[in-house]
């Protein structure tokens, strides 16, 4: 039990700091969402003419003119087709912004006469989280029961308590370290977390059957540490490739994806962390812990 | 198997794997005004990935009451709009730079659903409570049961015939006993109107008629009232919502605009192909790595991904009602990446059996897959459990992620259990060196070579 303890003595260290200060994190904080999931500020400009050529005027003018005041706009949606534009700011840029040259400058770039800006309206905008953590803990709670009782019929109560340990560390990791990073989490947190438990538990499901051979294969009187050593050998090829299969997914979301789902890649990179170095460290220490206490 | 008839069957599966796949992704014209659109084009995209509809809520200059909190208007629009089913949506408020302006405005921005939306918003901002009149005569306006909780429950019943929806409205005891009395009391045929609004105005005028017509005592079983007749689910869905949470307390008015996805922040910005391209980048990449890891088995495994990605693919506009959102990709991408890890498992199984043992080539095959066949099972049944209980519990993303992250690990058991060992089966017989082909050396090998490096060394 030593060795193994030895050897995974710098996880539970990390575990643990990573838990209490993500965690104290997110006590203070919360998740930190992006401009469209939290308060914000916006302007909103719709021209009365529904002109292709105007309607690029107006986009690129609005933009220039952003530049020019060296404002920066986190995001854009445009209004019926672009005949309006929305604009997004994270912090209150009214004041650094003039109608009257705004709208000047927009209308003297469309150079269609009869064209007119219609709306011009600065907003303080009360965000809408669809963030609703109760409902993803509440499948995974019920999840964990369901969990607990499959795996302790098809394999064995130490194999059960070692999946859902697993399950529900991986889960609080995640959670841990989106406090600490503080990626914008709305609207795909709930998923990641959900994603995280059940990756957890898949390859710590994975990990306890190998057990089970290996036991099976013992002749005689089995050391449990020394089994767990053994099977975290075998299985660290599998566990690092399961590692590089999320990072490829990861990469592949924040490579190709518009600024938004950027932060969808980073969540399921963290997730993924999370369940591969929970399952493999963990589901030994557990299930080695209550087999040498059962012994 | 023989060399033949592995032949044969193989050429045939690849001929069927290459057509379906052509007519997954490709696209063409089809006559003067269709084109097919291939799977990926049929699926249906929610409001976060492609255009929606945004309402733009003020209050009315009627509205009777001044809006205390505002955040409470919000969550009960966003409670109604995910009753009516909408995934992916938006609510904000829109507090205005004017301090002088005092009434906030509402965004409400959703997927616009042909000839649906409208209507929606309509029960969604109903205004108003709702009334119950009773009389012996048609268009009663008579108000009854006033004074007591009406509806217990509303469920919808299913499609009866083409345009006739049914529905089933429980009434509490009190309602019921009180309903059942003025019918009896009445001399000839009673009439029910059920309607949706704001009392004591002049002539009901604020008031949207659910239901009107004539109602008898048999017509309630037990404390049930089944209504038929309605035109369409939809239809069924705005009145069941209407009849279980009324109104809202304040009356806005509203106009819709059409708007740009929130993940499109430029106009070029084609979100659903790019969803495409990262998830073929993800298949591609981890077949190669696949190939270079196991070689002949990463070949395998490859083709049998390739299968779950078309099956995925192809299910998610084969099962109804499925509209793709962003929580809808992650789960697809998230039920890759256990098809992959499955895979991985089977691979490093066989290989370990060959290793581990002085077995042939078939038998630690043979071997490796009855070893993987209950881990397999155990970790697609845990997934699904929780895939199960997202799919009953929750809502808007996080229910988007659950269906396709389901469907997504059904497709996964079978092309695991399945389609790899079918693969197998075809591909071992036409190769000379199993061994080489399938990189499988004995653990004894691997030891002597290494040992051989170190002396060299």
């Amino acid at each position: 039990m030593n060795a193994l303890i030895k050897k995974t003595k710098w996880f539970i260290v990390a575990t643990l700091a990573i838990l209490v200060v993500g965690m104290t994190f997110f006590g203070i904080f919360g998740f930190n969402n992006t401009i469209d999931y939290s308060d914000g500020y916006e302007l909103k400009i719709v021209i009365d003419q529904p002109l292709d050529s105007a309607k690029e005027a107006l986009k690129k003018s609005s933009n220039d003119y952003f530049a020019e005041k060296g404002i920066s706009v986190v995001s854009t949606q445009e209004v019926d087709d672009g005949m309006g534009i929305i604009f997004k700011f994270s912090s209150d840029v009214s004041s650094s912004i003039s109608e009257t040259e705004m709208t000047s400058k927009i209308k003297t770039s469309m150079q269609l006469d009869g064209v007119d800006v219609e709306t011009f309206k600065f907003a303080i905008v009360h965000g809408s989280s669809n963030v609703k953590v109760g409902n993803a803990l509440l499948g995974l709670a019920i999840g964990l029961v369901v969990i607990f009782v499959y795996v302790a019929f098809m394999e064995k109560i130490a194999s059960a308590l070692a999946v859902c340990a697993s399950y529900v560390l991986s889960m609080l990791g995640f959670t841990a370290l989106m406090g600490i990073l503080r990626i914008p989490a709305a609207p795909l947190v709930e998923v990641f977390m959900v994603f995280s438990a059940v990756f957890a538990a898949i390859l710590s499901i994975t990990t306890v059957g190998r057990y089970k051979e290996q036991v099976k294969n013992t002749e005689g009187k089995v050391d449990f540490a020394k089994l767990s050593l053994a099977v975290m050998e075998m299985e660290k090829k599998k566990y690092i490739l399961s590692l590089a299969t999320v990072l490829i997914a990861g990469v592949a979301l924040i490579a190709l994806f518009t600024s938004n789902t950027f932060y969808a890649g980073a969540q399921l990179i963290l997730a993924g962390v999370s369940a591969v170095s929970v399952s493999y460290y963990l589901t030994p220490l557990v299930w080695t812990a209550i087999k040498a206490k059962k012994k | 198997m023989s060399k033949k008839k592995a032949t044969i069957l193989l050429s045939i599966l690849s001929v069927i794997i290459a057509t379906v796949l052509v007519f997954t992704f490709i696209q063409f014209p089809v006559g003067a005004a269709g084109s097919y659109v291939g799977a990926i084009g049929g699926v249906t995209l929610d409001y976060d990935l492609e255009d929606g509809v945004a309402y733009t809520l003020t209050l009315s200059e009627d509205n009777d009451e001044e809006v205390e909190d505002v955040n409470q208007v919000v969550n009960e629009i966003k409670e109604r709009i995910e009753f009516l089913g909408y995934g992916a949506y938006s609510v904000k408020v829109l507090e205005d730079k004017d301090p002088l302006v005092l009434d906030d405005e509402i965004r409400v921005e959703l997927k616009s659903k042909a000839g649906q939306t409208d209507s929606d918003i309509a029960a969604i901002l109903a205004y108003g409570d709702l009334h119950f009149y009773g009389e012996e005569q048609s268009d009663p306006i008579k108000e009854i049961l006033k004074d007591v909780k009406v509806i217990a429950d509303s469920q919808y019943l299913g499609l009866y015939e083409e345009g006739n929806h049914g529905i089933s409205i429980v009434l509490t005891n009190e309602a019921k006993d009180e309903l059942v009395k003025a019918i009896e009391s009445a001399s000839g045929s009673y009439y029910l109107k059920i309607a949706c609004g704001v009392e004591g105005h002049e002539g009901h005028s604020h008031e949207k008629v659910l239901f009107n017509g004539e109602i008898t005592k048999d017509a309630i079983n037990g404390n049930t009232i089944g209504i038929s007749g309605i035109s369409s689910r939809e239809e069924a869905q705005r009145f069941i919502l209407q009849l279980k949470h009324g109104g809202i307390d304040y009356n806005y008015e509203y106009e819709s605009e059409s708007i740009s996805s929130i993940y499109a922040n430029q106009a070029d910005d084609n979100v659903a192909q790019k969803v495409l391209v990262a998830i073929i980048t993800i298949v591609v990449v981890f077949a190669i790595c696949n190939i270079v890891l196991f070689k002949g088995l990463g070949i395998i495994v490859a083709l049998s991904n390739l299968v779950f990605i078309i099956g995925e693919t192809w299910l998610m506009i084969g099962v109804p009602g499925i509209i793709l959102s962003i929580g809808g990709i992650i789960g697809i991408i998230a039920s890759t990446i256990v098809c992959a890890t499955a895979s991985l498992f089977f691979a490093q199984r066989v290989k370990d059996e060959y290793a581990s043992s002085k077995k042939t080539v078939k038998a630690a095959i043979s071997k490796g897959f009855r070893q993987g066949l209950i881990p397999t099972i155990n970790l697609h049944v845990v997934s699904g459990v929780v895939a199960l209980a997202l799919l009953f519990l929750a809502n808007a993303t996080l229910k988007n992620f659950a269906i396709t992250f389901g469907i997504g690990l059904a497709v996964s058991l079978i092309t695991n259990l399945v389609i790899t060992r079918m693969y197998t089966a075809l591909i071992l017989p036409l190769v000379k060196d199993k061994e080489k082909f399938l990189r499988f050396e004995r653990a004894e090998a691997v030891a002597e070579a290494s040992e051989e490096v170190t002396e060299e060394a």
